[in-house]
């Protein structure tokens, strides 16, 4: 059951955007969100709606998982929107009761946020998480981070720890069922009484985790030794990363879109946002 | 020199190698490995077969003697490479020795580690996945295969470095008869057709039965070294250090002890009727 979970909730594929270039997702997704951050006036909010639903479309993703991905996000916005709307001062209130006035611009202010941040978390989810394995994401990032090494940075260290890590989730996952099993046969109950009592359930489930983790480690260790590991020093990669064409036309799209965010902020318009 | 060679080597875990009386986990042991063969390390736990492999490829340098592995001693750091890429090693637990998420980034591991260009890998993960016969499952993730399943793309993972010795430390114990199947054809097959020498350490008494060779383990020291057929036939022996022995022989065992007139030394259902047929149709 625990085993079936998806990890980083990547979608396999062969939309144009699976097809990309991981480093240049990389490179796009920062773009987009330098982009985001600089829309000011309705023109570019809108602009900034287009290239969402654009990129939804081209990544064949369908809209529910979508939707759902944005559920954990739902809260924050709906807070700050509200916060937005009663706390944002205009010059002529809407709504009048006295305390409580509500200004068009907190109405503005609260429904850019939104888009803001829904497209944030469309486009990187679209772009980092759903159309790219976990795997092809931690190469990407050791290679974009590769002149790093010059300063010392621990670069391949980093991305072989998150590649074991990412390796072991299932496996410890499943090692955890086995132990939380065998605890309950010996009589362990889990699912009744107050919080403490719960938490304390977890104890025996955590200590025999950690040992074999250990366990784990140290003999992945050993068999990482024995196949001749001796850090990222003179190692090559099976897999070669190529820049496309096809990656290239992406960089060109993203920069046309960053400047046109950019320039549409210029066109005037009534609607006046505090921020 | 292509062989590997122990000379009187002693192992101890003990980190005060000044009691008087070191508990040895392998002592003055002598022995020499063939290219080519296939052998089996047998003996109960504790008996210091696995401490004998990790001596072999460097994993641990001995207390006191030497391991050469063609030639190149074991406790000169610069050999560890060359002498791990030439003698690979599969562990018991097939998950604790995957190390990347998707079956060929695995094989191709011990490659990468080595700087092999990255075509050249390529066809090396191919070829050792062919060689295993797992190449369906090329873009698996380990977790989706079977035990067996896991520990032959573990194998697949030794011969992408293209070694000259494969030791498979007690890698079928965590198996069902199914998955000890795989590995021991795997093994064979590796042996006969790609001639990698083969050192197969178990407590299994069947899967000595195929070897060319058996070293039997009690105590840290080597207490028999022959074919198979020799070993079997020292039934009292084996018995006396608490090992089995395969159940054909065993039963001609007990019958020969009852005074009837059977062959030592026999492995094989087939063999061990064969020969009760000719002992009864002698007897009528």
């Amino acid at each position: 059951m625990l085993k079936d979970i998806t990890l980083g909730q990547f979608f396999p594929g062969n939309s144009p955007l699976h097809k990309m270039d991981p480093r240049m997702k990389i490179i796009i997704s920062a773009i987009f969100i330098v982009a985001i951050f600089f829309a000011k006036n309705i023109f570019s909010f809108a602009l900034l709606i287009l290239f969402s639903l654009i990129l939804t479309t081209l990544s064949g993703i369908k809209h529910s998982v979508i939707l759902k991905g944005l559920k954990p996000i739902v809260f924050i916005v709906v807070f700050t929107a509200i916060i937005n709307i009663f706390w944002t001062k205009g010059e002529t209130p809407l709504i009048n009761f006295g305390i409580i006035k509500i200004y068009p611009e907190g109405i503005y202010t609260a429904a850019f946020m939104i888009i803001r941040v829904v497209s944030l978390v469309v486009g990187t989810s679209l772009l980092l998480s759903y159309t790219t394995s976990p795997i092809a994401l931690t190469d990407a990032l050791e290679r974009l981070m590769n002149p790093l090494k010059k300063l010392k940075v621990p670069v391949h260290e980093f991305a072989m720890m998150m590649t074991i890590a990412l390796r072991f989730i299932p496996t410890l996952i499943e090692e955890t069922e086995k132990i939380m099993n065998a605890q309950k046969a010996r009589g362990a109950d889990f699912e009744s009484g107050n919080l403490l009592n719960r938490l304390k359930a977890l104890v025996p489930i955590l200590i025999p985790l950690f040992i074999s983790a250990f366990r784990r480690a140290d003999e992945l260790a050993v068999a990482m030794e024995c196949r001749c590991y001796h850090g990222g020093d003179g190692r090559t990669k099976m897999k070669i990363l190529r820049f496309s064409v096809f990656d290239f036309v992406w960089l060109f799209v993203m920069l046309i879109f960053s400047v046109s965010v950019f320039c549409l902020n210029y066109i005037p318009t009534t609607i006046k946002l505090s921020f | 020199m292509s062989n590997i060679v122990f000379e009187n080597v002693s192992y101890t875990y003990t980190e005060q190698p000044n009691l008087s009386n070191i508990p040895f986990a392998v002592k003055n042991i002598n022995l020499t490995i063939e290219k080519g063969s296939s052998v089996v390390i047998l003996g109960h736990n504790g008996s210091g077969k696995s401490t004998l492999a990790k001596l072999i490829n460097g994993i641990l340098l001995p207390t006191s003697g030497k391991v050469t592995v063609n030639g190149m001693d074991t406790s000169n750091q610069e050999n560890i490479l060359e002498i791990r890429r030439t003698v690979g090693m599969v562990f018991q637990n097939p998950d604790n020795q995957i190390v990347a998420t998707v079956v060929e980034e695995d094989v191709a591991f011990g490659p990468e580690n080595l700087g092999v260009p990255p075509h050249e890998i390529r066809s090396r993960v191919e070829y050792a996945l062919n060689a295993v016969g797992m190449s369906e499952f090329r873009l698996h993730a380990p977790h989706q295969l079977s035990g067996g399943q896991k520990q032959r793309i573990a194998i697949a993972g030794v011969i992408a470095m293209k070694p000259q010795y494969i030791i498979l430390d007690e890698s079928t114990a965590m198996l069902d008869p199914y998955g000890r199947r795989e590995i021991l054809d795997t093994a064979h097959s590796l042996n006969k057709n790609e001639n990698i020498t083969t050192v197969l350490i178990t407590h299994y008494m069947e899967e000595a039965v195929y070897a060319d060779r058996v070293i039997v383990m009690n105590d840290g020291s080597v207490v028999m070294d022959g074919s198979p057929a020799y070993v079997f036939s020292n039934v009292d022996k084996l018995k006396a250090i608490g090992l089995d022995v395969p159940q054909p022989t065993e039963l001609l065992y007990l019958l020969s002890k009852d005074g009837h007139k059977l062959p030592a030394g026999i492995m094989t259902v087939k063999d061990a009727a064969d020969a009760l047929e000719k002992y009864l149709l002698k007897g009528e």
